[in-house]
């Protein structure tokens, strides 16, 4: 056949170009490579007739609605769930048996854009949580308190009312432990360097060796948080696994440190937790009793206990001095104390308290 | 398309096996397509999502009785387009002539909120869209179904309900009718693209 007459319509009407546009037949791919490079002449027309083929596509992309989406499985959910079937035993048993017979099922990749698009996070947490891996075992917690679980590998998960854990029953060929929760859990990790204790929830990715900490990733929440009680975590997006090392999209967490991940902004927002706690058991509510001691000591003495970062400008404050009994309240409520006796403001940057004080 | 089979394979097989889960993914798999399609062939956007609900409950109540198929999509297509219409004539003739006359506007109206992202290009797109919406109907359906779902002009025939030599001139007619309008716009286009 002589497609040097061709025009750039008949181009792009022919099959065998249109894969070879997309790729799709490895023949037709030989073919037209072959041919446009036999002959030159046809190259513009031929380049002519892709970017109208491409355009066409694009021109004609829609972006779905998921509150349509959703709706419209809503209803086809409720039609077809009344029609006769096996007796169901309770909503969880029928939930269970759902998304059980999920994992016997290989994930054929989801429509991309139902995966990424910022702005639409409602509704898709659940089905983004349910493809998410395949032959995991699941929990699902409907008691209406929390619930108390046992992993394989032997650490604790405190799987909170209206959550759902998935884990696998065994990592043993496995270089990762991976767990998929959507909803908030306590974790209670045993340590295992060779093999990392990962938390998947929504987007958001948290890694550790060995340690105990908290995730909130309610589903369709606008943020999720990850609060670290010892040890150390990272925390990073579902896209990081690909992109490494952006400070802004990592972050690292240690204990009393918790991050908030906004989705709607995409962004980390690392704080400390609300109340944190002590974290050196030798430490008694007498070692808070100040009389008449340096704020440098002062400041050394709450960073020891609770394993944070206090910033001050030594210089300025080097006259200040505190008298003051304090003990068992929380950390906040100290350093509201010692801040408004020396008369300083702080805040809280970074999960860094960082004290302002123009001297004593 | 050919690597996905297996898995198509699996995911349909454990569907007809009453596996709710399965058909919740091939749900999701398909359903923003059908949506996309179904704008191609009316304007009522409630008749589209009427027809699609139709569609998956009547395919899970007769699961058992669907023959194994090559192609998920391919079916859920023909079926979708045969629901469409059949609710088409269900409904009064005048509310089809007042579909018929303002389906340019409409699917014109329609696409233009749906729009994916303000790109680059996105002046020759929109010229590209107006001149698609002026497309006759039928032209317009076997455009979407080549160019933005990939089907074969064989697919597209029996979609379309047609015959195969039917399917390739309604493509050819209207590549000839864009390429007319589009003659200038396509060459500073593919300037655009090539040294931008």
């Amino acid at each position: 056949m002589d497609f040097r007459k061709y025009n750039i319509e008949d181009f792009a009407a022919n099959e065998s170009f249109i894969e070879w546009v997309y790729k799709s037949d490895s023949n037709s791919v030989r073919f037209w490579d072959l041919y446009i490079s036999e002959n030159p002449e046809i190259r513009l027309k031929a380049e002519q007739a892709r970017t109208l083929i491409l355009n066409l596509n694009r021109a004609q992309q829609t972006r779905p609605d998921p509150d349509v989406v959703s709706s419209l499985w809503d209803k086809i959910d409720l039609r077809t769930k009344t029609l006769p079937q096996r007796p169901v035993k309770s909503m969880v048993n029928s939930a269970v048996r759902v998304v059980m017979a999920t994992a016997a099922i290989l994930i054929v990749g989801l429509a991309i854009g139902f995966l990424v698009q910022e702005t639409s996070v409602k509704k898709q947490d659940f089905y983004v949580y349910q493809n998410s891996v395949t032959d995991y075992a699941e929990q699902i917690n409907e008691t209406g308190k929390a619930l108390e679980l046992k992993l394989p590998d032997g650490s604790t998960v405190t799987l909170e009312n209206k959550s759902r854990l998935k884990y696998k029953v065994n990592y043993a060929n496995d270089t990762t432990r991976d767990v998929y929760l959507l909803g908030n859990a306590f974790f209670n990790v045993v340590k295992n360097p060779d093999k990392p204790f990962i938390v998947h929830s929504n987007e958001v990715l948290t890694k550790v060796l060995g340690t105990s900490f908290t995730v909130e990733a309610p589903e369709n929440g606008e943020s999720i948080v990850v609060s670290v009680k010892t040890g150390k975590v990272s925390v990073y997006t579902e896209k990081e696994n690909i992109e490494l090392t952006d400070s802004e999209k990592k972050v690292i967490l240690l204990p009393n440190q918790q991050v908030k991940f906004v989705r709607a902004a995409q962004l980390f927002n690392k704080s400390l937790v609300d109340v944190p706690e002590i974290l050196d058991p030798h430490i008694t509510d007498e070692d808070f009793k100040f009389e008449n001691a340096p704020i440098s000591d002062v400041f050394e003495t709450l960073e020891n206990a609770y394993g944070i970062d206090i910033v001050f400008n030594g210089e300025a404050m080097k006259r200040c001095f505190l008298t003051a009994p304090l003990g068992s309240e929380p950390l906040l409520e100290k350093m509201e104390i010692i801040c408004k006796t020396i008369g300083a403001t702080y805040k809280i940057v970074d999960a860094k308290v960082v004290v302002r004080s123009s001297g004593c | 398309m050919s690597t996905l089979n297996s898995e198509y394979d699996k995911l349909w097989s454990a569907f007809k096996n009453g596996d709710k889960s399965a058909f919740a993914l091939i749900y999701q798999q398909h359903v923003n397509a059908l949506l996309n399609y179904g704008n191609k062939i009316t304007a009522d956007r409630t008749l589209i999502e009427d027809s699609i609900q139709d569609l998956f409950v009547e395919l899970w109540e007769s699961r058992g009785r669907i023959a194994e198929t090559t192609s998920v999509k391919f079916y859920l297509f023909k079926a979708l387009r045969y629901k469409i219409n059949r609710n088409l004539r269900d409904n009064e003739l005048s509310a089809c002539h007042d579909i018929d006359l303002h389906q340019n506007v409409f699917s014109y109206a329609c696409h233009e909120s749906n729009l994916i992202g303000i790109e680059v290009q996105s002046a020759q797109l929109e010229n590209l869209r107006v001149l698609l919406s002026q497309l006759p109907k039928r032209q317009q359906e076997a455009i979407n179904l080549r160019y933005y779902h990939n089907f074969s002009n064989d697919e597209i025939a029996q979609i379309m309900g047609v015959n195969y030599q039917s399917a390739c001139n309604f493509i050819q007619l209207a590549l000839r009718k864009l390429k007319l309008n589009l003659k200038v716009s396509v060459a500073s286009l593919i300037f655009f693209l090539f040294f931008s």
